[in-house]
């Protein structure tokens, strides 16, 4: 795994090519669609409640859908790594949207470097260059300035204007941008316009069936069955109370927390305080409710 | 006459009655005493005669008493008797007829030294008039019930209340004596002694309310424990001393007694102890103390007063008035100590908590609710204090104290929340009589084939009940089957609560009857019941039934052990029914002669086989389990069936009455325009009459027809209410609220707020009842007509409002990073390099999104006083007859009239108009910014009765409705500031803004009914805003408040202390102020 910052500050920002297939357990149709998606080089939406493993998904299809080994080398990067019969994963660029991202953040900007100025690509145009996966994730948070730069590279033409040096980049083949969205909390003024909405494909996420969860649970924390069973369960009912006391359900990643405490050794009732029932409000009747529900399925 | 002896001489001046009483007496007295002893006699007659104008008459009495006197006291007392007697004739003959006519009866209760101060002390009651005479003449008739009892000094207590009496009223007086000497014959003499004190002490401040106590007293007095009336009397003598106010000795009187009543006669001792503890502080707590104990004891052990009354006391140290709220129960303070001591759950104090919590587990949306709320509809629950649903929502006892600290009672209700909800979880009540099973094969479609029973169903678990000849008993057992596969169910899936529910399983084993007493049957199945809540207790049996025990257990262990549906416990119903049924009901007389011995339930046994065993079954067919049912239920029977009764933390389990409900909602909602009635009232009162003999039991007695209608309807009504909507906490306070219409739109919005009060130092808990009504809608014109006729001044406060608005882009520079250089910065940053100094870093600069984030609540006063008229001048109203006083026929006139006069003379302008004025200005400019608003007006009368008139709510959007709502702002009643500011502040808290706040115009103090001590304290109302306004501040609402009252300064100092506050002195400023100061405050 290796990653660079293009700059510091609020701005959050990966990019990688996996090394090593990411464990994804596809619940329905995603995987097929998402593949035919790419290539038919069509957007793609994706809705979903937080720690559902829409990025998690993102990363699986990225290594999935990754190219022989040699058109990587030609970016000149991750090549001594490779393994696994040689098979690389499509690079990843993930951007985590937030209020203050502006479409100068995800284009790139001049920098002063001595009596100069330098260009600096944004991580959407090294994507559009390279011709990576760009997800830009929680879409609806960054500033309405961001969509002039979507548009155009989500309908036929494929392309990034530039503005500041006045260049037009026409995408790589091998560029998707995938989008995420979570239509639970964000406000309606935050709703995503329909002129962006139609450009993509949408695949819904929800949170996984309690058989599917409590396998993920036990892959990626290392705990029992049963255990990871039992951590399934309270996902489940936990999230009955989304709507009504929670802004939102307990996510997968949460309770794959919880169920790592558990593998270290802490009490399973403190570990899904801590993980659980602290991590998603401070309404103290919802807290003790939750609790409540903890001591229920745990001992 | 016939002859005379001299010494009867002196008789003949006398009138003739007393020569007929001599005449009358004179044998029986001859007989009794020697010659000269009779001399004597007829002498002290004829000097008594002669003592005064009228002493003849006493002189008749004398004769006429003396056999019985004679009989009574030895001849040589005779004197003295006839002196006391003279005595009094001398001062009123008819005392002196009173007091010989009393002897008789009196005598053999005194002394000879008590005798006179007897006299004395009834004669002391005449003042010299007619009156006070009766009265006297009244206390000696009254001597002959009330001597016997009481002693001679009592007896003078009687006669000083009957003077203080005597002093206001005489007839009060004499019904006292009426009422006394009926009533201290019951007494015992410490009793009699504090009754009549407490007379005394009442009578000297209100003679009324003495003769209240004393009629009322043998009632008050039954109510209490015998050997404690001394100690509740005594309390209220000093009560009564200490308390000018005698209304409150009263209260003392029937609610104290009242609260005694409702308890355990056994904890009286206890809590006049702990009163009198109070007493040593406070006279007014201790009544208050001895009021509230029932309530309290609902909650407290009686070994905890000692500490509720140290608590109490130390209150009491503070301030008097903080202790007496406090005993009272109505002080925050009173609410926490009494959770904090009391080891017993509340159900509102945790409903919130179980309702998310059952919630979780189903993930519907289900109420918690108190059992009662339920056993109110009328539809066929009837136990007050059994866990139960309904289908849709959970019902709990509101209080449970089975456990000795409330950590375990809290588990024992939650056990009992998850029973109920596990019901809905693993999905008790969607049993179809079609659907297969997952551990038994079907049969109970081949049996109902067989059985060939006629069967009207509108159920499926109708249905299937329906195929057993003795309906209860299937249903016991169906009862029994179905709540163990739910608590398997329960211990497999929740392994945390797993342990809990084990204790209290076993805990129930403990108050189960004993399986001995029952008819045979019956105990078989308990002895299942018990064996399916504890495993490890063995169960007694008779030696010969121990296999259809086990065979039994063999089925319910089934369905405990592993994963099912509720269709397998109906087919594990069938079986042991079949089993059951070829049991003989003995009588426990029966049984008792067989062994009864320990049965051995094997673990692994397989019950189908067995079954088969022990009935000889050819097959495991439904035909033959079918025809062995029929023949089985064709037997006579040893005896008629004894229901189970039911398990404490299990509740009601009514799968047919809930299906009927499910089915009739899913009728409805199916088909909203079909009639109200899916069934037809034959097909339910069929099924109730299936019920109605067992499970409906005492609800329909004697099935008449209006009760059954009455069910019916119920249930109807039940299903026809889509969801019961609950507005947050549970409130045991709401019994009515399910009564009234059948077509219930919108439920009136309650809620209920504290009150401050700052005597007690602490919160009144839940005073305030506050309903919001949404404003009907009126003119829309004349919200444009204001702006038409503000034109000017709605212009200059929307530009000003607009020019607001660029202010929410900020470019801000001077940053490290940001969208664009800012040049200036860079040719610094150059020049600074080239002049060799560090250049800054911060070259960028980019625009900032200041998102403006407001909510504003306004609050306006809409009480009568806003009616006054906007200059003082008033012109006197020349047809005030017209409207008789009712605001809104005065409104409509006052309208008309307006109307006619428009053009002819200014407007009559009243302080509510200037409101509406501002308030149409005020939305114009809000609209243009965009924040979110509230518009609200407040009145109301009492504490019971807080009215918020919504014009526009917070999350509503500005709509011609609300344009309309406007105009019908009209002056109401008083301004309970307080329970308004709470909640528009309930209301802001819940809103999601950066900037909140609060906005109060008001026109005058806040007053209300009851609003303060008496009508006219102010300062309790002043308080009490104050503090809803700190409150605000705490809750990080700003909150302002403006008032048009010129007065306005005096009070507004104290109530807005460190809040923003102004006085409008010129109330036409209003509408060009009110958006300024908005202005001042948001931006």
């Amino acid at each position: 795994m290796e990653g660079e910052v293009t700059s510091s500050g609020p701005l959050v920002m990966e990019e990688y090519i996996a090394q090593s297939e990411p464990f994804y357990l596809p619940i329905g149709e995603e995987v097929p669609v998402f593949e035919a998606a790419y290539r038919e080089k069509i957007p793609v939406l994706l809705k979903g409640p937080t720690g559902c493993g829409k990025t998690r998904f993102v990363e699986y299809m990225a290594w999935r859908l990754g190219k022989p080994l040699a058109v990587v080398q030609e970016k000149g990067r991750a090549a001594a790594q490779s393994q696994e019969n040689g098979h690389v994963g499509r690079p990843l660029i993930t951007v985590a949207c937030h209020e203050d991202l502006t479409a100068s953040d995800l284009v790139g900007r001049y920098l002063l470097e001595g009596d100069s100025t330098r260009w600096i690509d944004g991580p959407l145009t090294k994507a559009v260059r390279s011709g990576a996966i760009c997800y830009l994730d929680e879409i609806v948070e960054a500033r309405k300035d961001t969509t002039v730069l979507i548009h155009p590279l989500t309908d036929h033409r494929r392309i990034l204007p530039i503005e500041k040096r006045g260049q037009i980049l026409e995408a790589d083949p091998g560029f998707l941008l995938v989008i995420s969205y979570n239509p639970g909390y964000q406000s309606a003024l935050k709703d995503l316009k329909h002129s962006t909405r139609q450009r993509f494909i949408s695949m819904e996420f929800t949170y996984p069936p309690r058989e599917a969860e409590s396998l993920i649970i036990a892959h990626e924390s290392g705990v029992g069955p049963e255990t990871a069973n039992d951590l399934a369960k309270l996902g489940e009912k936990v999230r009955n109370l989304t709507e009504h006391g929670l802004q939102e359900g307990v996510s997968t990643r949460l309770l794959i927390y919880a169920g790592k405490l558990i593998q270290e050794g802490i009490p399973s009732r403190r570990a899904c305080q801590v993980a659980v029932v602290w991590a998603l409000t401070d309404d103290a009747d919802v807290q003790r409710s939750i609790e409540e529900v903890v001591s229920t399925i745990f001992e | 006459m016939a002859e005379l002896h001299s010494w009867e001489q002196a008789l003949l001046d006398f009138s003739l009655p007393v020569q007929d009483e001599y005449q009358k007496v004179a044998p029986a007295v001859r007989a009794r005493l020697t010659q000269e002893e009779y001399e004597a006699w007829v002498q002290e007659g004829s000097r008594l005669g002669q003592k005064a104008f009228r002493a003849w008459q006493a002189a008749v009495e004398y004769f006429r008493a003396s056999p019985a006197v004679l009989e009574a006291i030895p001849f040589r007392r005779l004197h003295g008797w006839v002196e006391v007697g003279e005595a009094l004739a001398i001062s009123s003959a008819e005392l002196a007829s009173a007091y010989f006519r009393a002897s008789p009866a009196a005598l053999p209760h005194l002394s000879q030294g008590d005798l006179l101060a007897w006299a004395e002390t009834c004669a002391r009651l005449y003042q010299g008039e007619w009156q006070s005479g009766a009265l006297a003449v009244k206390l000696f008739d009254a001597s002959a019930q009330l001597l016997p009892a009481l002693s001679i000094s009592e007896l003078d207590q009687v006669a000083h209340v009957l003077e203080i009496e005597e002093g206001n009223s005489h007839s009060l007086a004499q019904q006292c004596l009426d009422i006394l000497r009926a009533l201290l014959p019951r007494f015992e003499a410490p009793q009699r002694e504090h009754i009549l004190s407490l007379a005394a002490v009442l009578a000297r401040r209100s003679p009324e309310r003495a003769k209240e106590w004393l009629g009322s007293a043998r009632g008050i007095l039954a109510r209490v424990e015998h050997t404690e009336q001394v100690r509740f009397l005594h309390i209220v003598e000093k009560l009564a001393w200490l308390e000018r106010d005698q209304t409150s000795v009263m209260d003392y009187l029937y609610q104290g007694s009242a609260a005694l009543d409702r308890l355990d006669h056994t904890v009286h001792a206890k809590i006049l102890f702990n009163a009198e503890e109070v007493l040593n502080y406070s006279a007014a707590a201790a009544k208050e103390f001895v009021i509230a104990s029932a309530t309290l004891l609902e909650r407290l052990h009686p070994n905890e007063l000692e500490e509720w009354v140290e608590e109490g006391r130390l209150a009491l140290r503070e301030r008097e008035d903080t202790g007496i709220a406090f005993f009272k129960l109505e002080s925050g303070r009173a609410q926490e100590a009494l959770r904090r001591l009391s080891r017993g759950v509340e159900l509102s104090q945790v409903g919130e908590v179980l309702r998310l919590y059952c919630k979780a587990l189903t993930g519907t949306d289900i109420q918690v609710q108190p059992t009662e709320n339920l056993t109110h509809r009328g539809i066929g629950w009837t136990a007050e204090n059994r866990p139960t649903t309904e289908g849709s929502n959970v019902f709990l006892p509101p209080f449970v104290q089975v456990y000795d600290s409330k950590q375990e009672n809290f588990g024992a209700l939650k056990v009992y929340a998850t029973h109920q909800t596990a019901h809905l979880e693993f999905a008790s009540f969607t049993f179809g009589f079609l659907r297969e099973g997952i551990l038994f094969p079907r049969l109970r479609g081949a049996v109902e084939e067989t059985v060939k029973r006629h069967s009207t169903s509108i159920t499926d678990i109708e249905r299937f009940l329906d195929i057993f000849a003795v309906r209860r008993l299937a249903s016991d057992i169906f009862t029994v089957a179905e709540d163990a596969r739910i608590d398997g169910d329960i211990a497999r899936e929740y392994g945390g609560i797993r342990s809990t529910l084990r204790r209290v399983q076993r805990d129930t084993t403990h108050t189960r009857p004993f399986a001995a007493s029952l008819p045979l049957r019956t105990a078989v199945l308990e002895a299942l019941l018990q064996w399916s809540l504890d495993p490890d207790q063995p169960q007694e049996l008779p030696q010969r039934y121990h296999r259809h025990f086990r065979v039994a257990c063999g089925f319910l262990a089934k369905l405990q052990r592993q994963k099912c549906l509720v269709e397998d416990s109906a087919e594990a119903v069938l079986r042991i029914y079949i089993v059951l049924r070829s049991i003989p009901n003995l009588s426990p007389e029966q049984t008792q002669t067989l062994p009864w011995t320990p049965v051995e339930v094997p673990p692994d046994l397989n019950p189908e086989e067995e079954m088969a065993d022990l009935l000889t079954l050819q097959s495991s067919s439904g035909q033959a389990l079918g025809s062995m049912l029929k023949k089985l239920d064709e037997e006579e029977d040893y005896n008629p069936y004894v229901p189970l009764s039911g398990v404490e933390y299990r509740g009601d389990f009514k799968p047919e009455l809930v299906q009927t409900l499910m089915k009739i909602k899913e009728q409805n909602q199916a088909d909203p325009n079909a009639p109200i009635i899916p069934l037809t009232p034959e097909e339910i009162k069929n099924l109730m009459d299936k019920l109605g003999e067992t499970e409906i039991g005492e609800f329909l007695v004697g099935e008449t027809d209006s009760t059954s209608g009455m069910f019916v309807t119920n249930l109807l009504r039940e299903a026809g209410q889509k969801a019961v909507q609950h507005a947050g906490e549970v409130r045991p306070t709401e019994k009515g609220e399910l009564e009234g219409d059948e077509m219930q739109t919108a439920a009136p919005l309650e809620y209920l707020y504290n009150e401050w009060d700052f005597r007690a130092n602490d919160y009144r808990h839940n005073w305030c009842l506050v309903r919001e009504k949404v404003l009907e809608e009126g003119n829309p014109a004349f919200y444009d007509e204001i702006l038409k006729k503000h034109a000017k001044l709605a212009r200059e406060v929307r530009r000003q409002f607009e020019l607001l608005k660029p202010e929410m882009f900020k470019k801000i520079k001077n940053l490290t990073h940001g969208e664009e250089f800012d040049l200036d910065q860079v040719v610094q940053a150059v020049i600074d390099r080239k002049a060799k100094i560090t250049p800054s870093e911060k070259i960028y600069w980019r625009r900032n999104k200041e998102e403006r984030s407001v909510a504003v609540a306004f609050l306006l006063d809409v009480s009568a006083s806003t009616d006054e008229d906007v200059k003082k001048e008033r012109e006197p109203l020349d047809d005030l007859t017209d409207w008789d006083e009712d605001p809104r026929r005065y409104l409509l006139f006052f309208r008309e009239r307006m109307q006619e006069k428009e053009k002819v003379r200014k407007n009559r302008r009243r302080i509510i108009d200037v409101e509406k004025e501002s308030t149409v200005l005020l939305i114009q400019a809000l609209e243009t910014v965009g924040d979110a608003y509230g518009v609200y007006g407040f009145s109301g009368y009492g504490r019971d009765n807080v009215e918020v008139y919504v014009v526009k709510d917070l999350k509503e959007s500005f709509s011609p409705t609300v344009k309309s709502r406007i105009e019908k702002m009209e002056p109401v009643r008083g301004t309970r500031m307080g329970a308004a500011i709470r909640h528009a502040i309930s209301k802001l808290d819940a809103y999601d803004a950066k900037v909140k706040v609060l906005f109060l115009l008001s026109d005058g103090r806040p007053q209300d009914h009851n609003y303060g001590r008496d009508r006219t304290e102010k300062e309790y109302a002043i308080h009490d805003t104050k503090e809803a306004l700190l409150e605000a501040k705490r809750k990080h609402i700003v909150p302002f408040a403006l008032t048009v009252d010129r007065e306005g300064h005096d009070y507004l100092k104290a109530m807005c202390d460190g809040i923003g506050y102004e006085v409008v002195e010129d109330i036409e400023s209003l509408p060009a102020r009110l958006p300024s100061l908005y202005r001042q405050l948001t931006f």
